[in-house]
């Protein structure tokens, strides 16, 4: 295992390093001196982001530092030639063109170059389970992408949805209508259309959002604690959609739904 | 109904995408401190002027943000259509395009498609020419996709598979990359379509008295 280096930078490069850098277009082409400092420089970025990753045994297979500055430049480049290379002519007129600004964009590349090197060297064959948790204990890959239904849900199931489909949209907020709405239409919560109509920010408008999907499913799950969890979301996702049709054709022909919606 | 061989291809892609993100998120955010928005001055007048099939570089606003990586498509009457590059090896939802499979460059964001004027689109540097021949397949499903249509004989591996459960991680994900590429393009873009319904939603359904 090699030595694992100090983070801290001692006599670091300057601006005139990554001109010339910019300049030879590789480091391979760079005079041994400056070469030396931008490998250390680059490398040490690169440990960095592997540490906030806090997985020893990333850490263990850490590259030398050559390899890691290699790895940046290679990963940056869009091909051999100089237009290939724009990501220089990007470092060095960054905000206010000093080295700060230079080193912290070396920092942001470094992320992905980071990323590309732990999936290809740890992660070429995911260990993720169909069942297994996705950061919430309610959805599993085979929950985000259901198998198709196999049988007509019981027809007591289209009763509910008839006699409660009003009921429903009726005691959504003003929010929560805006955020199904944005949904339907392919539209991110965070687009700035969605939040200046709902006079909301991003975090308010998910919130809502999430709060009124896992009460709709609740809602569900309690009025058939029989159906299989499968069937349970396709009846979820069911309702779902006829209540994005509910608020768009209603709302938008001016029927009327024969209830008064709750306002916030 | 999905072919079973179909749908297993698309659980392992959905399960290949959600490692990386993992992964993509266990690296932290490297900005650090509160980004600073900029005002680029550069001067881009070397540059070539854009082109359909051009890769070209817009530099960042913002002090968090990489520079963002776009693929122009002709927009007619002196407008570009942008398609941004996502950083994911793989598409993530049926609205993305894997147009290479090696490189930092894979995948392509048709659901994140801008529309920008004239100088928004020159206010970049040229990186690359995407051959004429790897446009129209693109185009072709592009036009698709806007109709809300997958064709059969799209390959499963070509784009990502259905976002059906409203609480998938992936709408994260959209939503990080819609206001990174808003960042850096928003500025430049052409006036934008507001878009049917919302207002609607936001309203009050007028009360009717009971008959």
């Amino acid at each position: 295992m090699e030595k694992v280096e100090s983070d801290v930078q001692g006599n670091g490069p300057q601006l005139a390093h990554w001109q010339v850098w910019r300049q030879c277009c590789a480091l391979g082409r760079m005079p041994d001196g400056e070469r030396g400092v931008l490998i250390e420089f680059m490398g040490n970025r690169f440990l960095t982001v592997v540490r906030r990753m806090n997985r020893p045994e990333v850490l263990q297979r850490m590259p030398p530092p050559r390899d890691r500055a290699h790895a940046f430049e290679i990963w940056c480049a869009l091909h051999e030639r100089r237009e290939g290379k724009r990501y220089k002519d990007w470092l060095l007129t960054r905000g206010d063109r000093q080295l700060g600004a230079v080193e912290s964009g070396v920092s942001l590349l470094m992320r992905k170059v980071v990323r590309e090197w732990v999936a290809v060297e740890f992660h070429r064959h995911p260990q993720l389970s169909l069942e297994a948790p996705l950061g919430d204990p309610d959805f599993n890959l085979k929950s985000l992408l259901p198998a198709p239904a196999r049988h007509e849900l019981p027809s007591e199931t289209r009763d509910w949805q008839h006699n409660n489909l009003s009921g429903i949209v009726s005691g959504m907020t003003r929010l929560q209508r805006i955020c199904v709405s944005a949904r339907a239409q392919g539209r991110v919560l965070s687009d700035p259309r969605v939040c200046a109509t709902a006079n909301a920010g991003k975090t308010k408008l998910h919130k809502a959002y999430r709060e009124w999907i896992q009460q709709l499913g609740e809602s569900i799950r309690s009025a058939f604690p029989d159906l299989t969890e499968e069937e349970s979301l396709h009846f979820t996702l069911e309702t779902l959609h006829k209540v994005e049709k509910a608020i768009f054709f209603d709302f938008s022909a001016e029927k009327p739904l024969s209830i008064g919606c709750k306002e916030p | 109904m999905k072919a079973p061989e179909t749908m297993e291809k698309q659980r392992k892609h959905l399960q290949r995408w959600l490692a990386e993100w993992q992964l993509d998120l266990s690296l932290g955010d490297p900005s650090g401190s509160a980004p600073e928005l900029w005002r680029p001055r550069i001067d881009f007048s070397a540059e070539p002027g854009p082109a359909p099939g051009h890769i070209r570089l817009w530099p960042a606003r913002s002090s968090g943000d990489e520079p963002c990586y776009g693929l122009l498509l002709s927009g007619g009457y002196g407008r570009w259509r942008v398609l941004p590059f996502s950083g994911f090896s793989l598409p993530a939802t049926p609205g993305e395009w894997r147009l290479r499979r090696e490189g930092p460059l894979r995948v392509l964001q048709i659901w994140n498609l801008r529309e920008i004027t004239g100088p928004g689109a020159a206010t970049s540097w040229w990186a690359e020419t995407v051959p004429t021949a790897d446009l129209f397949p693109l185009e072709a499903y592009l036009t698709a996709w806007k109709a809300g249509e997958i064709p059969e004989s799209t390959p499963p591996e070509q784009v990502g598979p259905p976002l059906i459960h409203p609480l998938d991680p992936r709408h994260e994900y959209l939503e990080m990359e819609f206001e990174r590429v808003d960042r850096a393009l928003g500025e430049l873009e052409a006036a934008a379509d507001p878009g049917p319904g919302l207002d609607l939603a936001a309203e009050s359904p007028p009360e009717y008295p009971d008959p």
